[in-house]
Parts: structure tokens; C-alpha cells; sequence
């Protein structure tokens, strides 16, 4: 059932969202809050696990304290909404096969429901991660960036969203293959080091990440850290063009979809 | 189109010039991304679901679709609806459409019903406000009470279609699209959707119905486009698309029909059928052509609160095609029942003039319109008949001979 009409396409993206995470909070005791939760545990875990046993300290904070467990939270944040959109992203015409089957529906919405998702999951964990810092004295001007950092990530996440959910939708061994690398990936990315602290080797691999600008860049806004432009613009100029090409592979590909799924 | 075309093209509510819908089948996923991509879903393995499709729709028609499985019918209606485009050709639809494809396409099974009809009132283009007046009459129109607070998991299937249903059709449509979606529900739900398509085709709204009941296309649709094929074989009215296609059928399906048919039996909470016989005699009978009267007796019971119910017979041949039948509806009969819903009616075709044959009977009980079937009992009854006479065929036409001598023709 549908209908085909003059509607404002985006304005249905919210609702789409809402539902996702009504339905996927309902039934639990504490809802929404899970998600605030799961990542202040995880980051319990690696501060416990480096800090504790391995001593290891970030190059410019001090010594113990909140320091490197806010660091991790900061930069695991943009790491883990990515790597969520990803693994999503891969099942999710499958997912929504009413939708691509029987319904008239402006399949690209699916992606941007799921960023919005994202979105909603990163203000909350950015709320948490203020009032830590706001607890230890810790606030600071350059807070002031972080809308644009994470509207950097945000958009590199509907480029995720729009390529690997068309992508997936004819590879299906995607939906295997893109979890394995996202655990490599994770490690690749400057999460539980700054960049600066990495070996010449790794640095070289890392600015092919286009995950290390963003996660620096918010580290940056955050903490007030060095932030290095020369090896980030390109990161950053060439997110408009991929976001069209995404754009543009999705309405291609979109018209194969109800065969498919 | 010759060379009036009256109506502007305006009028035109649905419109297909030259349709056609090809599905890979290419197995290569690598492949077939890129085909898709590049643009060139023609080249390598094919299946042509629909062939050069030229559909005209005006304003407020109501057309039926019939075919067989797999002739294209519901490609045909996801075009029209646009869940599918068309490979090539162009598909302009003027109005807005509702689309009673899979009801319940849109729901979240977690959330409650109420939720769900807020969050797919958009998908149907309503305005939330919109949304908010309607709830009461959807909620009110699907019977659920207060099951529209519960997770829609927790529902009965009947419930969620009633529900998809009344949501569906409560944005007012320009066109309806439906597939064989009438029999939704229970059946005084099945007789309320009804109604309410009825109320949309007073309207004026334009309506492709599609259904394997053909006496329900019929009494529906005053035109039919029966697809073989991918292909339109008849596009026109109503009784002679019937005609034609009930005469294919019976050319190229009744031999597949080996052993004795077996029929469906069922009834609703609306009616039951309780038993047939020949005038109270067995289920089978031996009759001789042309002298014996053919007597059916039935018992049926239905709901009091309701409508009567109509009956209807039909005559089977030893290969299930239908040679004759007979309703209520059709001669202006009406059913007489107790308090309790309970009646008998007898039918009787005096003098029966089919010739010698096993035949088999199926009764029906209706809705009032004769739309609707209530309960079923097919091939019931079985018959045979015996001749006295070496006439060949099935039935024995009444006649009058006349004979001159001379061949020159008569001048009338």
C-alpha cells in the first residue's frame, strides 16, 4: 500500500528513523539509554585493559584520571557509528523488502533514517561525554566545532549508508565480509592512539583511511589537540563528490533492487 | 485510437504506452551490478514479464485484470502502482494512488497499532494532522479497539489486515489498485471492504481490480483486459473477456484434470452450509435424460444478524468446466430462514435435458449481491445420467424441424 503524490520526500526520513528506534528500544527497562550505556562500558573495558595492564598513557594528556578513557570515548564514538552504518547498511534492502517490493518508496530515505539513527546515538553519547568533562573542569572554547565535526562524520556515514546498502544488495557476501574488516579497520584507525604516536609505517596507511581526518579532527574540537590540515583536506574535499557518486550509484543500482531481494 | 479521440488526454487517469518489463536472470552478481549500473539490463539472460503493454484507463473506469498465474497480472499492477518501473516504455498515472498490494507492507511489528498508523501516514501521503482526524474512523472501520494500543506483533493476522485495510483506504485514492485483496479477513470484514470499495467506485475513483473469481470480476468491472503471457490477448467488455477466456481455459486446461475434481469446502462465521442432496435422497443419483426431474436440496445456515444470504448451483461436467448454473440472486429469489438463521431451498430443473454423462454439482452461498462467496461445497454431488436415445453431446437443445422440396433459397 502507498501512495504516490506531492510529499516532501526528506520529512519522512524523521518518522522513519523514530520508528527504527522505537522498535528498537521497546520492550527494554532503560530504552534509549542503552545507548549511552554500551559505549560507556566499552570504554570502561579499554581504559581498564590499556591503562591498567598494558600502562599505556596519550601523548599530551595526563596521567591517569579521565584523560585517555575520554579520549577513546571521543574518537570510538565516530568509529563505532560508522562501523554500525556499515554492518547495517549491507542487509538493509533485505531488511526493508516490503518496502522495496511492494511499496512506492523513496528507497535512498532508508540510508539517511539510518544516519539520522546515528545521529541521534552521537548527541547522545556527545551530551555524556560533556558533562564527564564539564564534571573534571574540563570544558573548553573549541567545543565550539563540534556540530562540524560531527556533520563531517555524518555525511561520510551517508556515503557508507548509499554505497555498501546498494553494494550489499547484489554482494551478498558483504554481509560477511564487511564485519571481518571493520574489526581490522578498527585498528587502522586512530582510535586508541593519536596519529602523531604512530609508527611512520602505519601513518602512511592511516591518511588512506577516511575515517582517521574525522576522528583526529574531533579528537581536536574536543580536547583542543593538533590538528593536521595538510594531511586532512584532501579527506574533507572529497566528501562532496563522493556523496554524489554515492548518490548517484544508488539510483542506478536501486531499479535491480525488487529482483533481488 | 482511429481517428476520434474524443476524450482529451487528461482524462486519462492511468496510461502505458508500450511496456515492457524484462528480470535479469543472470546469476553472476558482479554482472549483473554492472548492467544494472551502466544501464544495459537487456543484454545477457532474460525473462520478459510483460510484452509492448499499451493500457488506456479513463477517469472513474473500473477494469478488471484476469489470467492465469504468471501472465503478468501483478507485474502489470506494480508498474501501474510504480514499485516496479517499467525496462522500457512510459507509465503516466494522473491521481492519487492507494495501492491494496500487500497490506501491511510499512508495519513494525514492535510498535502498537496506533504508532504504526502514525508513521506510515506519511508513506500513504498524509499530513500528520490528516492523520491524527482519521485515526478514530481507521481505528473504528478495523474493529480492534483496544488492541490499537498493543504491538501489532501481538495481533491476529486478521486483525493486522484489517487494520492495513482501513488505513489504506482511508486516504481517499484517486485509483485503487487491487490484487485479489477482497477476501481480506473474516467475512463480515470481507463484506465491510467491500462495501467500502464500493463507496471509493461511487466516488468516482478509477479502480484495476485483479482477481482469479471471475463471477467477481464480472459483477465488478464493467471492462476486462485478460493478460496471456505478458501480453494483452483481450482488452474490452467485461462478459465477453469472461467468455473468451473461460473457452481458453477449458480448451487448454480441462484435460490436465485426470482424476475426479475435488473441490474446496469451507464456510464463514456468516454462513454454513449444513448439507446438500438430491431432494432428499443420497449425494448420488442416476437419471434418465430428458424424463427425470433434477431436484438439489440444501440446508444452510446463517447469520441472522445479517443480510440473507443467497444460493447459488452450478452443473460440472466429468472435467470440472461448468456447464450450467443457477442463483437466487439471478431470478429474484429470496431465501426464507427460522430465527436461528437455518433454511432449506430446493432447486429443480424439470425434465433434465443433459445427455448421458457423469456430472457433478457444486453449491454455493453468497453474499446478498451474489459477490462474495460465503461458504462453498463444490462437486458435492454426483450424477448420472442415462439416455434412451443415441443424441450426441452434453444437453439436448429444444427444437423444430421444418423441411421443403426444392434447393432454391427462401425469399423472405
Amino acid at each position: 500500500m502507498m501512495v504516490l503524490g506531492s510529499f516532501d520526500r526528506w520529512s519522512l526520513a524523521w518518522p522513519l528513523a523514530k520508528k527504527e528506534l522505537l522498535g528498537r528500544y521497546r520492550g527494554s527497562v532503560v530504552g534509549l539509554a542503552w545507548a549511552m550505556v554500551t559505549p560507556l562500558l566499552a570504554v570502561a573495558v579499554y581504559a581498564l585493559v590499556f591503562q591498567g595492564v598494558f600502562k599505556a598513557n596519550w601523548p599530551g594528556a595526563q596521567a591517569g584520571g579521565l584523560g585517555y578513557a575520554a579520549r577513546i570515548f571521543a574518537g570510538l564514538a565516530v568509529f563505532t557509528g560508522c562501523a554500525e552504518i556499515a554492518m547495517r547498511a549491507t542487509g538493509l534492502m533485505r531488511e526493508n523488502a516490503s518496502l522495496v517490493k511492494r511499496v512506492v518508496f523513496p528507497l535512498e530515505l532508508l540510508g539517511v533514517a539510518l544516519v539520522l539513527q546515528s545521529a541521534v546515538h552521537a548527541f547522545l553519547q556527545t551530551v555524556v561525554l560533556a558533562l564527564l568533562l564539564l564534571a573534571v573542569g574540563e570544558a573548553r572554547w573549541s567545543w565550539l566545532l563540534l556540530p562540524f565535526a560531527w556533520a563531517w562524520v555524518l555525511a561520510l556515514q551517508l556515503v557508507l549508508a548509499w554505497l555498501l546498502s546498494a553494494l550489499g544488495c547484489y554482494l551478498r557476501d558483504l554481509q560477511h565480509l564487511v564485519p571481518s574488516l571493520i574489526t581490522g579497520l578498527m585498528f587502522l584507525s586512530p582510535v586508541f592512539y593519536p596519529v602523531d604516536a604512530a609508527p611512520q609505517m602505519l601513518k602512511a596507511l592511516l591518511i588512506f583511511n577516511p575515517l582517521t581526518a574525522p576522528i583526529e579532527f574531533m579528537r581536536a574540537a574536543w580536547f583542543g589537540s593538533a590538528f593536521d590540515w595538510a594531511t586532512a583536506w584532501p579527506s574533507l574535499a572529497l566528501l562532496l563528490p563522493m556523496l554524489a557518486f554515492a548518490r548517484w550509484f544508488f539510483e542506478h543500482a536501486r531499479q535491480g533492487f525488487a529482483d533481488l531481494v | 485510437m482511429g481517428v476520434l479521440q474524443v476524450q482529451s488526454v487528461n482524462e486519462l487517469a492511468i496510461e502505458l504506452r508500450g511496456v515492457v518489463k524484462q528480470y535479469s536472470l543472470e546469476t553472476r552478481p558482479g554482472r549483473r551490478l554492472w548492467r544494472q549500473v551502466t544501464g544495459r539490463v537487456g543484454q545477457g539472460p532474460v525473462y520478459q514479464a510483460l510484452h509492448d503493454i499499451d493500457l488506456e484507463v479513463r477517469r472513474g473506469e473500473v477494469v478488471g485484470v484476469i489470467g492465469r498465474n504468471g501472465a503478468g497480472k501483478s507485474t502489470l499492477l506494480q508498474i501501474v502502482c510504480g514499485v516496479l518501473q517499467p525496462t522500457r516504455g512510459q507509465r503516466t498515472v494522473r491521481g492519487r494512488v492507494a495501492a491494496l498490494l500487500e497490506l501491511g507492507a510499512g508495519f513494525n511489528p514492535e510498535l502498537t497499532g496506533r504508532e504504526n498508523v502514525r508513521l506510515n501516514g506519511p508513506l500513504l501521503g498524509l499530513e500528520s494532522r490528516e492523520v491524527e482526524d482519521r485515526l478514530p474512523s481507521i481505528v473504528e472501520f478495523a474493529g480492534i479497539g483496544e488492541f490499537i494500543d498493543q504491538p501489532v506483533r501481538t495481533y491476529s493476522s486478521g486483525m493486522f489486515v484489517r487494520l492495513a485495510f482501513a488505513m489504506a483506504t482511508s486516504v481517499e485514492p484517486d485509483i485503487l489498485v487491487i490484487d485479489e485483496a477482497l477476501s481480506v479477513g473474516d467475512g463480515a470484514f470481507a463484506r465491510k471492504s467491500f462495501e467500502r470499495i464500493m463507496e471509493l467506485r461511487q466516488r468516482g475513483a478509477t479502480i484495476l481490480f485483479c482477481s482469479h473469481a471471475l463471477f467477481q470480476v464480472e459483477a465488478l468491472c464493467p471492462r476486462a483486459l485478460w493478460l496471456h503471457e505478458g501480453r494483452v490477448r483481450f482488452d474490452g467488455p467485461v462478459a465477453q473477456a469472461v467468455v473468451e477466456y473461460q473457452a481458453w481455459l477449458d480448451r487448454n486446461e480441462a484435460g490436465v484434470m485426470t482424476s475426479a475434481p475435488t473441490g474446496s469446502r469451507f464456510d464463514t462465521p456468516q454462513a454454513a452450509l449444513l448439507g446438500a442432496n438430491f431432494g432428499g435422497g443420497g449425494v448420488q443419483a442416476k437419471l434418465r435424460s430428458g424424463r427425470d426431474d433434477l431436484v438439489v436440496q440444501v440446508r444452510l445456515r446463517s447469520d441472522p444478524a445479517l443480510p440473507c444470504p443467497t444460493l447459488g448451483v452450478v452443473v460440472h461436467g466429468a472435467d470440472g468446466r461448468s456447464i450450467a448454473s443457477a442463483g437466487t440472486w439471478m431470478d429474484g429469489v429470496s431465501l426464507v430462514r427460522d430465527a436461528q438463521g437455518g433454511s432449506t431451498v430446493e432447486v429443480r430443473f424439470p425434465g433434465l435435458p443433459l445427455l448421458k454423462g457423469h456430472y457433478t454439482i457444486s453449491v454455493y452461498a453468497l453474499c446478498e449481491r451474489g459477490l462474495n462467496v460465503l461458504s462453498a461445497a463444490e462437486h458435492v454431488l454426483t450424477l448420472e445420467v442415462e439416455q434412451d436415445n443415441l443424441e450426441r453431446g452434453v444437453v439436448t437443445l429444444p427444437r423444430a424441424w421444418a423441411t421443403r422440396a426444392g434447393t432454391e433459397e427462401a425469399v423472405a
